[in-house]
């Protein structure tokens, strides 16, 4: 992850200024985060047109709710907490237009198709390709821990605080997660190895 | 690869993560090195752990900040809400609109009075009106409608009222449709109409439909006649004289109380072996005369001569006889004008016995202004506490 070191005190002093109707104050923060928000998205839809969705309206959200914002927070894992709500209302929309549609939408469940997609140009080694198909195959309500865990390298404090969830509960999902994909691809890891 | 049990797993992923310490450190290491699927699982959980910093972050679509930029609502910030004070404001008339609206329906049926129809079935009756509480006692005279004397007029709600029609101004006779009678402290006998306060109109026998309304005391006699009906739940008697003496009762307007009375003593003789003919011809001769103390009277009779040892059907005949000759003996005991005695026995012939009283105008003017006086009296105590409960309610704190 190369994420820099957050400078809180930066984040804040634009808010402040984003409340007060600073437009260019705001865009700053989009700009610094919109990426992470994005590819956090992406990997919980599972869809890049969803994420880009996603994105925006966690970053609409976000600015309605400025003055929600507690300052002691990191930036960062206050739009996480957003984005990934976001991404719930998205994921259970679909489920019911897909429980309504006649068709599967098989492409929900598939990897975003490295050739077609905004992510052109960026090569992907073999590793990228294992996690991928590691989220994919994790139920949703797990792939967010998971991901917060492995892509994100969040701590168990930040993740409980980023889900609304005790440390306890974050250590359960994790396991629950883990023990999943050991008995689904246990042997394809240990291929790997 | 399930050959581990959650417990075990967790152990391992407390171990890599540092969170085993002491003794336990050792026994967990030592466990691992001799249970291979332990190591398997170890190993799978570092490598999970290697694939996470080669994740390497996907550039976002082309022109994604400006489109988040596009949509954020900057410079019509401040303008969302110009009037704060609207939206509370609106709420607050609502709310007191609400409150009226709703003081209104509940005091519609505090205060509301009642358009009652007082209806009485005296064909034969020259002059019929009407005297109770609610008209304080003064008369009323009702219209003839073919057989029927019938006035309209609006009662408050919310108390008892004491009543009575008038034949031919000098009659006093109880409402035969209604049930509920009340004694006063002189002896006689009046109607009672109860209009409780607070209630809606269906708890006294009346519809809240507008077309069913003005009905009121038409429904309120039906249901009384109905209730006739469910005093044969236990007889003796055949079906078929049950529906006999259910039309003899409608034509003599028998109150059901009396109704009840009647058909339990001819229960009673009918299961002394007095054939159902002969009881039927006791009724039929007794209610034609239409009071309901002459058929006692007659069945009374008829009980004492079977005990005695007469045949039932001879007894049936003596007892008809004696009392045909009794309230011929009555009528002559009041010889008054002759025309008027015509008319009042035709329009008797419908009423129940008991509470019907024969009087002369000052008796009857005395009655009513009497009956005046206790309801005015009535009136000024019932003030007299409502007046000493607000002060009462006023001095507590």
């Amino acid at each position: 992850m190369d994420q820099k070191p957050e400078d809180i005190a930066a984040d804040l002093a634009d808010i402040q200024a984003a409340q007060k109707g600073d437009a260019t104050a705001f865009r700053r923060l989009v700009e610094k985060y919109h990426s992470y928000i994005y590819n956090l998205c992406r990997r919980v839809t599972l869809n890049p047109q969803d994420a880009a969705d996603q994105t925006q309206e966690t970053f609409l959200s976000f600015y309605a709710h400025l003055k929600d914002y507690q300052p002691g927070l990191k930036l960062s894992n206050w739009l996480y907490t957003i984005a990934l709500n976001q991404c719930r209302k998205q994921l259970r929309r679909k489920k019911i237009v897909r429980f309504f549609s006649l068709s599967h939408d098989e492409k929900l469940h598939e990897p975003p198709a490295s050739g077609s997609s905004p992510d052109q140009g960026i090569r992907r080694d073999q590793s990228q390709a294992l996690l991928d198909k590691l989220v994919v195959s994790l139920p949703e309500s797990y792939r967010p821990v998971f991901i917060l865990r492995y892509f994100e390298d969040r701590t168990e404090e930040e993740m409980a605080q980023i889900l609304g969830i005790t440390i306890e509960n974050v250590r359960v999902r994790i396991h629950r997660a883990r023990r999943l994909l050991w008995e689904k691809h246990g042997s394809l890891i240990k291929e790997y190895l | 690869m399930t050959d581990l049990t959650e417990q075990q797993q967790k152990s391992i992923e407390d171990y890599l993560e540092g969170r085993i310490q002491g003794e336990d450190l050792l026994r967990v290491e030592k466990w691992l090195e001799e249970n291979p699927s332990g190591r398997d699982y170890l190993q799978f959980l570092k490598k999970l752990k290697d694939l996470s910093p080669s994740a390497s972050l996907v550039v976002p679509p082309a022109h994604l900040v400006d489109k988040i930029m596009d949509r954020v609502p900057v410079s019509r910030r401040q303008m969302t809400a110009p009037f704060p004070w609207v939206k509370p404001g609106l709420a607050l008339a609502c709310m007191v609109l609400a409150l009226f609206a709703g003081l209104r329906w509940f005091h519609s049926f505090r205060t509301s009075s009642l358009d009652i129809s007082f209806i009485l079935n005296a064909p034969g009756a020259r002059q019929v009106e009407l005297a109770g509480d609610f008209t304080g006692w003064k008369k009323i005279s009702l219209k003839q409608d073919e057989r029927r004397w019938k006035v309209r007029i609006p009662v408050s709600t919310g108390k008892d009222y004491q009543y009575a029609f008038i034949l031919n101004g000098r009659v006093l006779v109880m409402d035969p449709a209604n049930d509920s009678v009340v004694r006063d402290k002189h002896g006689d006998f009046y109607s009672v109409l109860r209009l409780p306060g607070r209630q809606t109109r269906e708890s006294i026998g009346m519809k809240q439909t507008a077309f069913l309304k003005p009905m009121g005391i038409i429904l309120t006699s039906f249901l009384s006649l109905c209730s006739v009906s469910s005093a044969f739940a236990d007889t003796v008697v055949s079906p078929e004289f049950q529906e006999k003496f259910k039309s003899e009762v409608h034509e003599a307007v028998l109150s059901p109380g009396e109704a009840r009375k009647v058909l339990e003593q001819a229960n009673r003789l009918a299961s002394k072996g007095v054939p159902e003919a002969t009881l039927e011809d006791v009724l039929h001769q007794s209610l034609v005369l239409g009071k309901a103390s002459a058929a006692e009277k007659a069945l009374n009779r008829l009980d004492l001569l079977v005990s005695q040892g007469l045949a039932s059907e001879d007894a049936g005949k003596v007892s008809i006889k004696e009392i045909r000759e009794e309230v011929k003996a009555i009528e002559k005991t009041q010889p008054e004008d002759e025309e008027m005695e015509k008319s009042l026995e035709k329009g008797l012939a419908n009423l129940p016995a008991a509470g019907t009283q024969a009087l002369t105008q000052d008796q009857l003017e005395k009655k009513l202004e009497l009956k005046q006086r206790e309801w005015e009296e009535q009136m000024e105590q019932e003030k007299e506490i409502r007046y000493i409960q607000h002060e009462a309610s006023e001095r507590a704190p």
